[in-house]
């Protein structure tokens, strides 16, 4: 050892020697030279950082300059201050400060696993590890607690790929304790992309009642009917059922009963012990029956069916025409707003006509009248998309309106070409009869009708060419009578309403404005405008937001707008445009099945 | 976790880790936390950790782990590293960084050499490289062979060869030792235009402190290669240089080289051929061109190589020719006249040409340029004094005896003195510093020869060939000018005779073991190539070598092609 510095020693004297006379000749320069490559600057970079981190591995190996020995559960790994200081701030905080631990040769570490600390120390002195199923959690933890984030991304990274309906719901809790968020949603993802494979796991049954209405509330669970949803719920309800059953009415309101088949519903729901003794039950039960006869009619968050069934809300545009004395439209097309693709269905018969009603019964159309004077009524089928001719009205109009009230179709008012009309039919699918009830207390054309709380309500209209009405004329088919209510604010015809919420939403009538009315207090209010007048356009509720199709302006052009109020919010906001300008058209909400949705 | 079939994932993170580790390791440093040893240089102190410092450098890891006495265990002084170069050193260290420039190499290439950074020091020889100029190059080959940098030390003094001419007018060659500048002047690659500069340099040297250095002129003037100057310049030293006048060794150098030019026996010993090797001789035969079939012309290259006995292909001319001129300057091929083929359908058109075109062996491309004043095929083509002279031939109506000249300087061709006969199909030849033209025809068969003196601008004749000949080869070597085959009008030659300048006579030599018509000619190592041409009844593509020391013929590999009326060259 001393000979050989003994040689360098003599190199560095021949270097010396010759320094001098080195230095002034080596970097002699020609003046055209100095304009040239002066100066060299290179990196070694990676090549230079992995050879260090092998060597430092070699040294570690052979206990070459290790300071200190850290001791998890008996077992001593010795290592370099240093280089545990240079990659983890606990370490050093632990050995850079004035601890104890600085200055202490053996350091022991509680809390931890041995094997973790073991492939820790693997990664910090060669940057590789083996991450398995069985350290990922020791090794996540231990990472965590030494704060070597490129380390615990690694194990999170690895908890993502092992991900399965058996331990998804494990692994998200996992993630929630260690608050890592992207693990977290990714696990939620996988959980409602496979509920009905995960719901079948013990790990489901473990689920606390928040997590579990985190997932049965969502319109993105994917299940291929709302059944699945049913059975998981009475699966986790039975697992712990005395402490449970106070929770079921909770748990039922986000399952999606009126979507159950009627069938499954009578046979399996109706009949579960746990169900028939909670009484607190009974109003959801009641709701999923009157929904099985009225259809659409009833509407409520449990009514919207969940995209990943194949089934959405969509809105359908019946007919209509482009301009005052222009083309009448033949065309029906749907409308589905989460998409925002636009559908054609079969097209409207003896489009000749125009200023026809429309209005929605269960999941058909119904078309009734229209210009001059018909007595003409079409449903179209939704499921077999076609149209079919059923019984005629008693008596011929246009400018009249329909709606839906306890599962009958209810004409109401219009224009005979002579007189203003205060006739009132009603049609009873069963019979396929219209049949007339009492008439109205002002005879109007251009109403805005719609039914709310049990009764139908007629709004506004034109008695005659030159005015318009601000009654409110509402009808009880129990007692086959017509009360007039709070006047609406303006007098206005050519208006449209539909109801959400048991309240009355007006909009239309050459105004900016949109009125909402409260039948049960009796009380108008105005909640927000659109962006500009117009009249005749089409309104309908679909996935709990109102949305105004088209109408016309006051230039008489027809309009391709289409805007959507949420009254949660009150926000109103313009959406895509309709495929082309139209008013005097139909509007109403079904539910369609779409293939396409449902492999997505 | 839930009990699933065993899974892995074997997470390589080595290259992000490894870089975060030495960043955080180089924070502790600038901290000074956690250090472990202090490097003293005069009044600088540089903190860092043994671990780091022993996993970059062999000495500290042996300094680090060897029985040194407490005090030195944290603390370690170098009285022998400049202090910025070792804290570049450790800056590396943690880095993987270094910053090398003309103010930083001196002192930073010993300390990586001394504490065995192999990296640094691999990189600091390769700035020093890029740095060669003949104003440092011998100071860098000095400073090379002091620290060992072997590869270093063999780019320096290929430099020093190579730029010979600009390094012999330095100030660094004159504080050269006597041993060094032997050494290099004995160098068999070193680039000068002739053996003068070698002369001259040796006498500046010497004349920069006479009182010195006056008694190694012997030895110096023993590896100039004396019998390569020309007996005027030989006997002007003689009379005018009192230094070598009066030094009986350097007498006996200049008589031995007088004899070379006077005896002719003499040049073909052993001995003297050594001291008679050309600097930077030609190593590769180049053949270009030429016919391979009575109506095939080429315009293929192909170039030998004497170690492998073998051809290779290179690019081919832009244009295919036969009967041109060829010669080599600059290191570069020059292609000049001839006649071009070019074939249309059914019809092949021949043009004399008066183009010329140049090929870089550097980038394997030809090149064309300033054409000749005259259309020349069976010319005659040397270069003399750097300087392309083009003579005779014929222009496809006539036959030639002018003579025109190429200076690169200007790009320009001149005209000269004309030949005092016309001479298409002969040779053309330059021997201390004379071009000679030898035989041809023009309009008969001539054995005649005639020399140009550049500087009286005049042409004389001189000794007949034996054989008169036509479409022969040439070479010169050991003071001779050779020509071999031909044809004299009667019948294909195989004969070769030589010529001696100074005794003017020609001496037949051993013939070819064939006769050779429109044969390849050139100078390698002493060995003339003889290659290709027409034997009387085909076209050939066989090699033979002639050694003149002992009079006998070689075989070699043949070319790729058969050719005839082509050019060859040595480069």
């Amino acid at each position: 050892m001393v000979l050989i510095l003994g040689r360098r020693l003599n190199r560095e004297d021949l270097g010396v020697r010759d320094s001098p006379a080195t230095k002034r000749k080596v970097f002699e320069m020609d003046p055209k030279s100095l304009t040239g490559h002066e100066f060299f600057d290179f990196s070694s970079g990676s090549s230079h950082a992995e050879n260090i981190l092998q060597i430092f591995n070699e040294f570690r190996d052979s206990r070459l300059f290790t300071d200190v020995i850290i001791c998890v559960e008996g077992k001593e790994f010795p290592c370099h201050r240093a280089v545990l200081s240079a990659c983890s701030s606990y370490f050093r905080a632990m050995f850079c400060n004035d601890h104890r631990e600085s200055r202490e040769m053996l350091v022991e570490i509680n809390g931890i696993l041995a094997e973790a600390m073991e492939c820790f120390l693997q990664y910090v002195y060669t940057g590789k590890v083996k991450i398995t199923t069985e350290n990922v959690q020791y090794l996540f933890e231990t990472s965590s607690l030494f704060q070597i984030s490129v380390l615990r991304d690694a194990c999170a990274k690895f908890l993502e790929e092992q991900l399965d309906p058996c331990n998804c719901l494990g692994i998200q809790r996992f993630a929630d304790t260690h608050s890592l968020k992207t693990l977290f949603t990714k696990c939620k993802n996988f959980a409602l992309q496979t509920f009905e494979d995960v719901s079948q796991h013990e790990e489901f049954l473990e689920l606390d009642k928040d997590e579990l209405i985190d997932y049965i509330c969502s319109d993105e669970l994917v299940i291929g009917k709302e059944e699945m949803v049913f059975e998981a719920v009475m699966r986790w309800v039975y697992r712990a059922v005395d402490l449970r059953r106070p929770l079921l009415h909770e748990l039922l309101t986000h399952v999606r009963l009126p979507l159950l088949h009627p069938n499954y519903f009578v046979q399996t729901v109706e009949v579960d012990q746990l169900i028939q003794n909670s009484p607190e039950c009974y109003q959801l039960l009641h709701e999923a029956r009157r929904y099985h006869i009225l259809g659409n009619e009833m509407m409520s968050p449990r009514t919207r069916p969940r995209r990943s069934t194949g089934y959405s809300e969509v809105i359908v545009v019946v007919g209509g025409c482009e301009r005052v004395g222009g083309f009448n439209l033949p065309y029906t097309e749907c409308y589905d707003p989460v998409t925002g693709e636009w559908k054609s269905l079969a097209k409207l018969p003896e489009f000749t006509k125009s200023e026809y009603a429309v209005c929605a019964l269960r999941n058909d159309i119904l078309v009734s009248g229209g210009r001059i004077n018909s007595r003409d009524v079409w449903i179209y089928n939704s499921q077999l998309n076609i149209w079919i001719r059923v019984a005629s009205l008693n008596k011929g109009r246009w400018r009249h309106k329909m709606a839906v009230l306890l599962g009958k179709v209810y004409v109401v008012g219009g224009y005979d070409g002579q007189n203003r009309l205060s006739s009132v039919e009603c049609y009873d699918s069963f019979s396929n009869r219209w049949t007339e009830v009492a008439p109205l207390k002002e005879a109007v054309s251009s109403p805005a009708v719609t039914s709310c709380v049990g009764k139908l309500f007629v709004i506004g209209g034109g008695p005659d060419d030159n005015t318009c009405s601000d009654k409110v004329q509402s009808y009880d088919p129990e007692t086959n009578s017509w009360l007039l209510r709070a006047a609406i604010p303006i007098a206005k015809r050519c208006i449209t309403a539909v109801s959400l919420n048991n309240l009355i939403y007006v909009a239309g009538g050459l105004t900016k404005a949109i009125y909402c009315y409260d039948p049960v207090e009796d009380y108008w209010m105005h909640v927000q405008n659109t962006f500009s007048r117009q009249e005749n356009c089409g309104m309908s509720v679909c996935n709990g937001k109102i949305y105004i199709l088209g109408g016309r302006r006051e230039n008489g052009e027809a309009t391709d707008t289409i805007l959507c109020y949420d009254p949660a919010t009150s926000i109103i906001t313009g959406v895509a445009a309709m495929p082309r300008p139209v008013s005097y058209h139909g509007c109403v909400t079904i539910h369609r099945y779409n293939e396409k949705c449902f492999k997505l | 976790m839930d009990h699933t079939s065993p899974t892995y994932m074997l997470a390589n993170l080595t290259h992000l880790h490894s870089e975060q580790l030495l960043q955080g390791l180089n924070l502790l440093r600038q901290h000074h936390e956690l250090c472990d040893i202090i490097l003293r240089v005069g009044d600088v102190k540089i903190h860092a950790h043994k671990v780091v410092l022993a996993s970059v450098s062999p000495y500290f890891k042996a300094m680090f782990t060897g029985n040194l006495s407490e005090k030195e265990n944290s603390e370690v002084e170098f009285q022998c590293i400049d202090e910025t170069a070792l804290q570049a050193i450790v800056e590396y260290a943690y880095t993987g960084t270094v910053f090398i420039s003309q103010d930083t190499v001196e002192s930073l290439l010993p300390a990586a050499n001394l504490l065995q950074i192999k990296l640094v020091l691999k990189e600091c020889c390769a700035f020093l490289e890029s740095q060669l100029d003949p104003g440092n190059c011998i100071g860098i080959s000095r400073f090379a062979e002091t620290y060992g940098c072997r590869d270093l030390y063999l780019a320096a003094t290929k430099y020093i060869c190579q730029n010979f001419e600009a390094v012999c007018q330095t100030e660094e060659f004159f504080e050269l030792t006597h041993a060094d500048l032997d050494e290099i002047v004995s160098n068999d690659c070193l680039n000068v235009a002739t053996e003068e500069t070698v002369f001259y340099a040796l006498e500046s040297w010497i004349k920069y402190d006479v009182q010195e250095r006056q008694k190694y002129l012997a030895q110096l003037l023993n590896s100039v290669r004396l019998p390569l100057l020309s007996v005027k310049f030989l006997t002007r030293l003689y009379e005018a240089n009192h230094l070598i006048r009066d030094d009986r060794t350097c007498k006996h150098l200049l008589n031995e080289a007088l004899k070379y030019h006077f005896m002719p026996e003499h040049r073909l010993s052993h001995q003297t051929v050594l001291m008679t090797r050309p600097r930077c001789a030609p190593k590769v035969l180049c053949a270009v061109g030429g016919k391979s079939g009575l109506f095939a012309c080429l315009d293929s290259v192909e170039m030998y190589f004497p170690q492998n006995d073998s051809w290779i292909g290179l690019a081919p001319l832009n244009i295919p020719r036969y009967e041109f001129g060829i010669c080599v300057l600059d290191q570069k091929v020059y292609v000049i006249g001839g006649i071009a083929t070019n074939v249309r359908p059914g019809v092949t058109i021949r043009k004399h040409e008066n183009s010329v075109e140049c090929w870089n062996p550097d980038t394997n491309t030809w090149t064309s340029l300033e054409r000749m004043n005259e259309s020349r095929s069976t010319l005659g083509v040397v270069v003399l004094a750097g300087e392309l002279y083009a003579l005779g031939g014929y222009d496809g109506q006539s036959y030639l005896q002018s003579v025109e000249k190429y200076i690169p300087k200007i790009r320009k061709w001149q005209p000269v003195a004309p030949m005092t006969t016309t001479r298409s199909c002969f040779a053309a030849a330059v021997l201390d510093g004379m071009i000679y033209a030898i035989g041809g025809y023009g309009p008969a068969h001539m054995n005649s020869v005639e020399r140009y003196d550049p500087s009286k601008d005049s042409w004389e004749m001189v000794a007949s060939m034996a054989d008169k000949r036509i479409h022969f080869g040439v070479g010169v070597m050991l003071g001779f000018i050779f020509v071999v085959g031909g044809h004299n009008g009667v019948s294909h030659l195989s004969s070769i005779e030589r010529y001696d300048p100074h005794q003017n006579q020609w001496t037949v030599c051993r013939p070819m073991k064939e006769p050779r018509t429109g044969v390849g000619a050139a100078v390698i190592d002493n060995y003339l190539y003889v290659v290709g041409g027409h034997s009387g009844s085909s076209y050939l593509n066989t090699v033979q070598k002639y050694d003149p020391i002992s009079d006998t013929w070689l075989d070699s590999a043949g070319m790729i092609y058969c050719r005839c009326n082509f050019g060859l060259t040595a480069l």
